[in-house]
Order: structure tokens, then C-alpha cells, then sequence
């Protein structure tokens, strides 16, 4: 039998439930880290969702149709943050994507590097080139790019 | 030939631990060896796990190329073996060129991977998942030679969708190649085969086939598919039967089909920090002929309509280890669930229409690039062993182990 009460609590329920995961998305925005790219890069912003299109391999173009070169920080605590604030995964999801990506002939692995000066080089003295480093400066070889 | 992917594969792994990078080629790739052993009457999928078996395993090694930024080509050799059948044989998985012309449009040609459901596409890398297995009634391994990839051509890109996310397509035609001794051929023999006929696929015909599938990726960790595959094939087979009165023996011929199979699946994953969930649901639709030049055995058209479900859930607690489970229900006649059918056509038990599943599986990444499993399952029911048609047992374990070094 349909009552109305129980329909209200359990609505309410999977209403709470929604606020709480969104909330578990959205409150991550405090970010320890800048998005970099190579200064032959146009664009100046990206929204979250472009910015997890380019690092899940989907958005491939900068908008002068120029083929993005992405690269990955290995420092442990500055990639987890930037892989949940910025694609909602965690390390070994990511790392999982990137296999089944190349096991099916997708995509080409994108280059990780230790630690930041070595993906400061590698963004400034690539053409297209994006990646990610701590907050800080990051130095004039290459650009910042804010997120929307 | 064996030995050359053997050598290509150390080659590989001389180099650095993410990849090889020969003259612009890159190369990744896979070893996979398991273990595993099912009940003693019910061999699944391994022909000899009934006894425990090592013919359980997967290498792989892919090449690929950025001939220009837009413009890739690749390949990637597979070796599988399943006891029966795969036995360790090098086979073409993949090999295609990739034209990107823009985010939202690409075009790819050659032998494709086909995107069925969530994970159909890297179900051979073992270490791209926390189960062994994969449920059966979606990524099924008798089925896995034929509906791996498809040999044509394939449209797809990426659409961004606003503050909704991203949809991505895939568009493909062309036929699936369904090799004469691999498990699908085996699989459509034991369709129509009789108990006093089993006969052996002797010749197969692909029509041209087409697969759609579109995945709706949010951004709060959510991805959706929605997959479907239409085709139709053909082939002969021959045995020989024998007479259950006399015993006398004659030469059969068959001349049978599927037609018309249409196969769709709706997916959605969710991941929520170290958290994945995972459901999906299949049904096939299809019509199985068989034409027998023997008088002894009667033509048969049948229509089928099975389906299945699956839900999963892992989750990962430390760097190296993850724990992931799911429940599975498959029927071969989803008008049917309870097996009526079957029973009233006196060709075997209810529950060898359906089979119900409960998996628990651990996983351990000791080091980058080792993935080590042990999985466990209890089924009720043997629907998926159709090879086996006298797969005794209705309730019965399957226990896996497979360690996986790829890179």
C-alpha cells in the first residue's frame, strides 16, 4: 500500500544522499596545485569538464586544432589531489584507464615525470604540451591556466 | 611464432617500466598466467579445470605509431589459452589506423576493438580490472573470439555536453571474424548438436554487422553506456550419428544459422573516491536454424531471448590491495526464467538454463606493474557450459588465482 509519509522520508533520503555526493565533489576545490601549459598554447582557461575530456585522452584539439601533448606529475600527493579535485579518480583509476587506453591501441601512454622542474621542462620546451604542478610559481617557461 | 611475442615481450620489459619507445614505435603489453580449478564435473571455461589447471592464461604485445599528430597506427598480438581451445596460438587482437579530425570526429579502419558495455574493449588485460572474470552473461569467454573485434571501419569522437559532461560514440560496420577453431565456433556446434549427433563447426560466415555504442560520462563519477551489436552468421558442421536403437552410424551434415541476433546493454559505473560500482544489463535476441542432410534428425528454427544482470562493487583500501565482489543472474529464455521450457521439451534440467553467480575477489598491486588475484565463486545452475552438455553438477565453485605483469 502507498503511504504518503514513507514516500517523503525515503525522498528525502535519496535527496540527502544526491546533496552528499555532490558535496563530496564540489567541496574539493581548494586545489594545491596549478594546471601549466606551453606557451604556444591560446587558451588561458579550461572548464573542469575540459580539462578531464584532455586527461582521459577524449579532448585530443587545443582550439587552433593543435594535438594536445599531456603529461603526468608522479609526486605522490600532488597527483592524488589532482586526479580527485580535477577527475574525480583516485591514482589506480587513473593508472587503470591509461592500461585499458593503450591495450586497445587508443591512445599513447602520456609521459610521468618525477618531480616538478622535470614537468616544468618538459611543458616549456614542448609545443601543445599541458600538465600540472604543487601551487607556486612555476617560473616563465610556461603558463598557467586557470580552471573554471 | 610463439617465440618471437616471447622475445618482442622481454625486449619490452628491458626497457623502462611504463613503455618501450623504439624509433617513434611504442610498445606496451601484458603476461598473464592463472591457476584454477571448478567442481570436478563442471570444466568452466577451461576445458581441464575440473582437475585444476595452468592452461589459464594471456600474453599480449601492442606496437603502436604517431605517423603525425592526427594519424595513428598500431597492432597488438594476443595468445590466449583455455585448455580446449586457445592454446596459446598467436592471434591478430587488434590492428587499425586512427584518423583523429577533430575532438568530436575520428575515424578508425582495420581490425577494432568492439566498445560492448562498460568494459568490453580491455577485457583481455587483466590487469585493467579487479575481477578475473568478468560476469559472464556480458563479457562471456566462449564468446570472446567473436565479439572482440570487428574488421571494417568505425566512426566516433568526444561531445562535450556543458555541465552535464561528455558523450562520447562509437559507430562501427564490417564482420566479426569468427575462427573455426576457437570457443564461439565450438559454443554454436554444441546449439545444434544432439545427443546422438554432436557434431563439429566445420565452416563460418559473418554478414556484415553493425555496433553503435555511446557512453555518457558525468562529472561527478558517474558513466553511462548503451551498446548494441546486429549481425547474422552462418556455417556448416558435420559428425556422426548414431543410431540409439541399433547402434548403426551414419554421416551427418548440418547446414545451420543465426540470424538476425540483435545484442543490447545498458551500463552504468559509478566511482566514488576509492569506491566503484558497476551494473549492467544484456538481453540477445536471435533465431537459430539447423538443417540436417540426414533423415534422421529433425530441422529445428528457434527463437531465443536470454538476457542477464550483473552488480559489482570494489573497493580499494590501501595502495596495494582491493577487495571487489558481484552478483550475477543469466537466462537463456527470459520468458522462461524458471527453466519450463527446457524441462518441457525433455532436453534437460531447469537449471541448466540459468546461471546465478556470487564472486569475491581479491587484488594486490605489490609493486607497479604486478597485479596478483584469487577469486572465488558459487554458481547455481550451468547455462553458460553449453559445450559441456553433461556438466552434472547444478551447484558448484569455480577458484581462480592469475598474476599479471604489464607495462
Amino acid at each position: 500500500m502507498f503511504h504518503p509519509k514513507r514516500f517523503c522520508i525515503t525522498g528525502t533520503k535519496i535527496l540527502l544522499l544526491l546533496c552528499l555526493i555532490a558535496w563530496g565533489h564540489a567541496s574539493a576545490h581548494a586545489a594545491g596545485f596549478i594546471v601549466i601549459a606551453n606557451k604556444s598554447v591560446v587558451e588561458s582557461t579550461l572548464t573542469r569538464a575540459e580539462l578531464q575530456g584532455i586527461y582521459l585522452g577524449e579532448k585530443v584539439k587545443w582550439g587552433n586544432r593543435k594535438h594536445i601533448k599531456i603529461a603526468v606529475l608522479e609526486e605522490e600527493r600532488t597527483l592524488k589531489e589532482f586526479l580527485q579535485v580535477m577527475l574525480g579518480k583516485t591514482p589506480s583509476q587513473f593508472d587503470q584507464h591509461w592500461v585499458r587506453m593503450v591495450t586497445t591501441g587508443k591512445a599513447s601512454l602520456p609521459p610521468a615525470f618525477p618531480d616538478t622542474q622535470q614537468m616544468i621542462d618538459f611543458v616549456a620546451k614542448t609545443p601543445n604540451a599541458i600538465g600540472f604542478v604543487a601551487a607556486g610559481q612555476p617560473g616563465d617557461s610556461v603558463k598557467t591556466i586557470a580552471i573554471k | 611464432m610463439k617465440k618471437a611475442l616471447t622475445a618482442m615481450m622481454l625486449l619490452a620489459f628491458t626497457g623502462s617500466a611504463h613503455a618501450v619507445d623504439l624509433a617513434g614505435v611504442e610498445i606496451h603489453g601484458f603476461a598473464s598466467q592463472g591457476y584454477i580449478k571448478t567442481s570436478p564435473d563442471n570444466n568452466f571455461p577451461v576445458s581441464n579445470s575440473g582437475e585444476g589447471s595452468f592452461n589459464f592464461n594471456d600474453f599480449a604485445v601492442n606496437f603502436s605509431k604517431e605517423v603525425n599528430p592526427d594519424l595513428r597506427v598500431g597492432l597488438q598480438l594476443l595468445a590466449m589459452d583455455r585448455g580446449s581451445y586457445g592454446k596459446d596460438k598467436i592471434t591478430l587482437d587488434w590492428a587499425f589506423g586512427d584518423y583523429r579530425v577533430t575532438d568530436w570526429l575520428g575515424f578508425r579502419a582495420g581490425k577494432i576493438k568492439i566498445p560492448l558495455g562498460l568494459y568490453n574493449e580491455s577485457r583481455d588485460n587483466d590487469a585493467a580490472r579487479t575481477f578475473i572474470f568478468l560476469p559472464q552473461n556480458e563479457y562471456y569467454d566462449y564468446e570472446r573470439d567473436s565479439v572482440n573485434a570487428i574488421t571494417g571501419a568505425s566512426i566516433y569522437g568526444s561531445i562535450p555536453a556543458g555541465s552535464a559532461g561528455t558523450v562520447n560514440y562509437q559507430f562501427q560496420v564490417g564482420t566479426t571474424p569468427i575462427p573455426l577453431d576457437g570457443a564461439s565456433a565450438r559454443n554454436y556446434s554444441a546449439y545444434i548438436s544432439t545427443v546422438d549427433a554432436p557434431l563439429t563447426t566445420t565452416d563460418v560466415n559473418s554478414s556484415t554487422a553493425f555496433v553503435h555504442h555511446l557512453e555518457w560520462r558525468t562529472p561527478v563519477g558517474v558513466r553511462a553506456t548503451f551498446s548494441g551489436l546486429h549481425t547474422s552468421f552462418d556455417g556448416t558442421a558435420t559428425g556422426i550419428y548414431t543410431d540409439p536403437v541399433t547402434s548403426a552410424t551414419t554421416p551427418v551434415t548440418a547446414k545451420w544459422k543465426f540470424d538476425s541476433w540483435h545484442r543490447y546493454i545498458l551500463g552504468v559505473e559509478y566511482l566514488w573516491n576509492d569506491l566503484t560500482l558497476a551494473t549492467e544489463y544484456q538481453r540477445d535476441d536471435y533465431t537459430v536454424s539447423a538443417d540436417y542432410q540426414n533423415p534422421a534428425l529433425e530441422n529445428f528454427t528457434s527463437r531465443q531471448a536470454s538476457d542477464g544482470w550483473y552488480v559489482s562493487a570494489a573497493y580499494r583500501f590501501t595502495d596495494w590491495f582491493e577487495l571487489g565482489g558481484y552478483y550475477t543472474e543469466i537466462y537463456a529464455d527470459r520468458h522462461h526464467r524458471d527453466g519450463s521450457t527446457f524441462e518441457d521439451l525433455g532436453v534437460g534440467a531447469p537449471w541448466q538454463t540459468w546461471q546465478k553467480e556470487k564472486v569475491l575477489t581479491l587484488r594486490f598491486d605489490p609493486v607497479r606493474n604486478l597485479v596478483l588475484k584469487v577469486e572465488g565463486h558459487l554458481i547455481d545452475g550451468t547455462w553458460n557450459m553449453s559445450e559441456y552438455t553433461d556438466a552434472s553438477k547444478r551447484n558448484w565453485y569455480l577458484v581462480a588465482t592469475k598474476a599479471t605483469v604489464f607495462f
